[in-house]
């Protein structure tokens, strides 16, 4: 007992250390109110803190990648309300766009019919340079941190949420640098080091215990595909039909890849869970269009978008006619 | 498993849990199991390694005491550094030697072909051998008794707050404290948890930010202006001084935190006045490990000025050399000992010895001293001690002489954010000559300097840990 001797002495109670960190929990419990809604450093940003400050009652909800993001923007612009473009980035693999889906139906009514831009539904373990960015800081409710607690099974992978959860403040730390003119920080939306011109950080390795935990926690599949069977079931559950629209691709990409290279065991997959889960619709290829119609070889030339947003809603009401 | 990750806080966190809540010789075998357990996290392929090392040194002091003809003692000792020496020579020295053995060759006509193999360094088997080494000796000095336990032994070598970067403990204090019974208080919470925080501050806000600045001077074929190098050497030194004495003092403060104390690594060197001074307060626990173990058996400065010069280049070249296979570090050594024999050379003239004392006794002159040895003499230590080849550092030092270049004033602004709480906090050390003094301010002061440096740490840290530079030696 002697060890202990110190928590008995009471000393401890007028230690400066301690009283720091109770300044810490009121400091930061404070900046957690008025940070989130003063920075915001990307799209998935501005959408979650819609989500909580906002009501919607869509018909038809978009979720996906930044080409969904393109077309549903797109659609909107010419058709306001025929859907919510709610489509963000590819690096919230299909666990973000399952959160962002529970965070949409904890609050407004279930839409009717739900849009996927996604290419490949199964793929992402949640361990891309952009983890961090777009999901770890991003998806804080402690619903959400249990959960990938478990489905990612790693202690530091939950710390850092929990710390990104905990203090805002560091949360929001590169957003608070770029307010300093003198650190040269321009770019929030990276990490740090590639902000201030390093390296970014490369893609984190699978250990053995990591791939065993994989093995237990998913039966060997990626995160992504226990993601999309939750949502899949979520859907079925509320009732809302779903549509799987891969991305549209550059011909150049089509001819790299070959017939649609890697597309067929994707589609074999979706027509087993299409048994499963008979609210699941999917398109089984990528339209192609002319490589000039892209800027980056993936996203379109902003001149190009309404006319390719014009076609793909026409694809979708296509779809939708019961 | 770096000081400075997630990681290792629920590592600490675990491992505290678990020492407050066992008795003592429970304790020391959870130590002993966590430091395996943390040092097999960076790869468990050298705990072997650290375990043969181990064994072999606790047989090695066993035979040393039990023995009573010197010869045979010597041998004995003889052999144990021959051990130690040849794990580390393998691991750290083998290719360096061979390329080195290759160069030669190539000046006098021959190319010899010369196998290299692709070695893995193992972290920090430098500070494990040398505190290993030490304990061996002192064995064979007689200044202490063989340990007659294993895991006691196991845990001296591989504790894990000073495993893989220092301090390098001797077994006169560190062996002492694992065989006695413990004790957590609040003075050792409070003490460590302020060496931590320093610390994480010193390595996070300072060293890692720096880092950038630095990366960006000494890039293999960049071609900086004069200006630029000037910030890059400066910026390095403070840059490797954070990163060491942050994790020393991290170190330190665990070890407190757990009632155990470790030898002061680090006493403020920024603020050094002389050559001197500065080795006095650098890497202490290496550099009295290099007095007491090389320097000192050589005859040290009490056999003449002709040997004293030869003693002090012998050990400022193997200081250089044992931190890097790499000559550039051998030239890094070779320098601080010059600059160590001109002072002292200096200091043998009464004028001069005279003149330094009235430097030092007055505070203008004294900063003016302070000044002088950072921006003046120690300039070229970081260059040649970053710079990834002499030919490198060569060129960073023609380029001081081509072109100032314009001043980036952003980037020294920047030079200056980092480093201005740091020099801050060190002065006010400095005049008190008390590195605790901060303790010692009242409450609502010393919570306000606390949250200044939590929230350097929260709102300026990277966002990856970074690597600590003294893992590689």
């Amino acid at each position: 007992m002697r060890n202990r001797s110190f928590i008995s002495n009471f000393r401890w109670l007028r230690s400066g250390l301690l009283l720091s960190v109770l300044a810490v929990l009121a400091i930061e419990w404070q900046l957690g109110r008025t940070l989130p809604g003063h920075y915001f450093r990307h799209e998935v940003d501005d959408l979650l803190y819609s989500l909580d400050h906002r009501s919607y009652d869509a018909r038809v909800l978009s979720l996906g990648n930044s080409v969904g993001r393109q077309l549903d923007q797109g659609i909107h612009r010419l058709d306001r309300g025929f859907l919510r473009p709610m489509s963000s980035n590819a690096a919230l693999e299909m666990t973000g766009q399952y959160f962002l889906l529970c965070r949409y139906l904890a609050r407004n009514p279930a839409p009717e019919s739900l849009i996927l831009w996604v290419d490949n539904p199964f793929y992402g373990d949640l361990r891309s340079v952009y983890t961090e960015n777009y999901i770890q800081r991003c998806f804080l409710r402690w619903r959400e941190i249990g959960l990938l607690a478990w489905w990612r099974g790693s202690p530091t992978f939950t710390a850092s949420m929990i710390s990104y959860r905990l203090l805002p403040s560091f949360r929001y730390r590169v957003d608070i640098q770029k307010d300093i003119p003198i650190l040269g920080v321009r770019e929030v939306n990276l990490a740090p080091q590639v902000a201030f011109g390093g390296r970014p950080q490369s893609a984190r390795k699978q250990n053995a215990l990591a791939r065993w935990w994989q093995r237990w926690v998913h039966g060997g599949q990626s995160i992504s595909t226990t993601a999309f069977e939750r949502l899949l079931a979520l859907c079925e559950e509320r009732g809302i039909r779903i549509y799987l629209i891969p991305a549209p691709i550059s011909s150049r990409v089509a001819l790299d890849r070959g017939p649609q290279q890697g597309r067929a065991e994707i589609n074999e997959r979706l027509a087993e869970l299409q048994k499963k889960f008979d609210v699941l619709h999917y398109e089984t290829e990528s339209r192609v269009y002319p490589d000039n119609e892209f800027v980056d070889g993936t996203h379109f030339v902003e001149g190009v978008v309404l006319a390719r947003a014009a076609e793909y809603r026409d694809l979708l009401q296509e779809r939708m006619k019961p | 498993m770096l000081f400075n990750s997630f990681q290792f806080i629920l590592f600490f966190a675990i491992v505290f849990g678990l020492y407050l809540a066992l008795p003592h010789r429970a304790q020391n075998r959870m130590l002993l199991i966590a430091s395996y357990i943390f040092y097999g996290a960076w790869d468990w392929r050298f705990l072997g390694l650290l375990a043969a090392s181990t064994v072999a040194d606790y047989c090695f002091a066993q035979w040393i005491e039990d023995l009573r003809v010197d010869r045979r003692r010597k041998q004995l000792v003889a052999a144990s550094m021959a051990v130690n020496l040849v794990f580390l020579g393998f691991f750290k020295y083998f290719n360096f030697f061979i390329d080195s053995f290759a160069d030669v060759c190539g000046w006098f006509g021959f190319s010899p072909h010369v196998p290299t193999l692709k070695i893995i360094l193992p972290v920090g088997i430098s500070f494990y051998t040398f505190q290993s080494m030490s304990y061996v000796i002192d064995v064979y000095r007689r200044r202490l008794t063989a340990s007659r336990s294993l895991p006691d032994f196991a845990l001296y070598v591989a504790f894990f707050p000073q495993l893989v970067a220092g301090p390098i403990e001797r077994a006169t204090n560190l062996l002492a404290q694992i065989a006695s019974e413990r004790r957590v208080s609040s003075f050792g919470l409070a003490h460590g948890g302020f060496l931590i925080l320093w610390g994480y501050f010193q390595k996070i806000y300072v060293a890692d930010n720096l880092a950038i600045i630095t990366d960006q001077v000494f890039a293999a074929g960049a071609h900086p202006p004069g200006n630029m190098v000037l910030l890059g050497a400066y910026a390095f030194f403070i840059q490797i001084y954070c990163d060491f004495a942050g994790y020393s003092n991290i170190a330190r403060g665990l070890a407190l935190c757990m009632g155990f104390r470790f030898m002061l690594n680090f006493n403020l060197p920024l603020l050094a006045s002389s050559p001197s001074d500065f080795w006095g307060r650098w890497h202490l626990s290496f550099s009295t490990w290099l007095r007491d173990y090389l320097f000192t058996p050589l005859g040290g400065f009490r056999k003449g000025p002709l040997l004293a010069y030869r003693n002090l280049f012998i050990t400022m070249f193997l200081c250089g050399l044992w931190h890097g296979a790499a000559w550039h570090f051998v030239a890094w050594g070779m320098y601080a000992g010059l600059t160590l024999a001109v002072h002292r050379t200096l200091q043998a003239f009464r004028p001069f010895a005279k003149l330094g004392e009235w430097l030092v006794s007055r505070s203008v002159t004294l900063v003016l001293c302070i000044l002088f040895r950072f921006l003046v003499i120690d300039f070229l230590s970081p260059i040649l001690f970053r710079a990834q080849s002499l030919n490198q550092a060569g060129q960073l030092l023609s380029s001081l002489f081509q072109g100032w270049g314009a001043m980036d004033f952003d980037v020294w602004g920047r030079f200056f954010f980092y480093i201005a709480p740091l020099f801050a906090m060190e002065i006010i050390q400095y005049r008190a000559n008390d590195q605790y003094i901060v303790l010692k301010w009242p409450l609502l002061a010393r919570v306000t300097l606390y949250l200044a440096l939590f929230y350097g740490i929260a709102i300026f840290g990277m966002q990856n840990a970074q690597s600590f530079i003294y893992f590689q030696f």
